[in-house]
């Protein structure tokens, strides 16, 4: 089995155990309920940590300290969002914070961001897009890494929601919500990552 | 109000526009008369083609990073309960069930 179709066989097998989860019980505090809750998503919200602060034993450290929290906290959910989704939100603030005092990456500053947008010209792109060349796409490995350090490249705001709406796959009410933004924002802020990103790779690709 | 409805019907895409509804397009959330007008546009403009290919291109590119992410430890979940029966307080459970 590739690991594309392992992933997607265990997203499967963790999103059908997340809708069994009993949130009633987690949230009157039933500790076996919250175990189970534990058990689905620390996979899953491990990984998303992870791809942000890019240190195991932080990002394990993060998640124990996110359970803690959610647990502590099961009082101020409000069930306007999904359970998971909220659980998400505080383990990216978490990790955001995190981040924050490592100040480990350099990325692109706003400037740079504006410039790999496309320009107009009277309702016309002012610079035709080059192909890209399929020849410098088709190296897996080297293709991964490419895109790999330029999604690293983006700023904080940019890589958050390519990870949560392009890598996890959330929709974008759940971005949105986990990042605290509105439905619109989210979605500006996502057209203007991906097309950073396109730039970004044409400077490999084309 | 309807004639002009009728009139923007009508009225050809530009580039800049279609670019502002890729991400629309994409989420399905385009009334269908704008989606229509989005794919003829498509098909007729070899530059906007190219872009929006690249964009679905972008996407694929950025989900694919996902699949390759390290896999979690083997005992991660039993971890964090240890963690969490060390660190929550024993009268915590009972107060909320009480």
């Amino acid at each position: 089995m590739s690991s594309s179709s392992a992933h997607k066989k265990d997203a499967t097998t963790a999103a059908e155990r997340a809708r069994s989860l009993d949130v009633a019980a987690i949230l009157q505090g039933d500790r076996h309920a919250f175990e189970e809750l534990v058990r689905v998503e620390s996979p899953r919200l491990f990984r998303v940590i992870l791809r942000i602060i890019h240190d195991e034993d932080e990002a394990q450290s993060i998640m124990q300290e996110t359970f803690l929290q959610a647990y502590q906290r099961l009082d101020t959910f409000r069930g306007e969002s999904k359970l998971t989704t909220w659980l998400y939100a505080i383990g990216i603030n978490l990790a955001r914070a995190a981040l924050r005092k490592q100040r480990r990456y350099q990325t692109l500053e706003e400037g740079d961001i504006e410039g790999l947008q496309p320009q107009f010209s009277k309702g016309m792109y002012a610079q035709k897009p080059e192909a890209w060349n399929p020849h410098k796409i088709t190296e897996e490995a080297d293709r991964r890494r490419l895109v790999h350090e330029a999604i690293n490249k983006l700023p904080e705001d940019y890589r958050m929601v390519i990870l949560l709406r392009d890598i996890e796959e959330l929709s974008t009410d759940e971005a949105a919500e986990i990042l605290d933004i509105s439905n619109g924002a989210a979605r500006v802020r996502l057209h203007r990552a991906r097309q950073a990103l396109r730039g970004l790779l044409s400077n490999h690709f084309e | 109000m309807g004639t002009f409805s009728n009139l923007r019907r009508h009225i050809m895409l530009t580039c800049q526009d279609v670019n502002a509804f890729i991400i629309d397009y994409l989420e399905d959330t385009l009334e269908p008369g704008l989606r229509e007008r989005f794919e003829t546009h498509l098909k007729r403009c070899s530059i906007c083609n190219t872009y929006f290919e690249q964009y679905r291109k972008t996407i694929a590119l950025a989900k694919e990073t996902g699949d390759t992410s390290p896999k979690p430890p083997a005992e991660i979940a039993n971890a964090t309960l240890d963690f969490l029966r060390q660190h929550l307080n024993p009268d915590d459970a009972s107060s909320r069930n009480a």
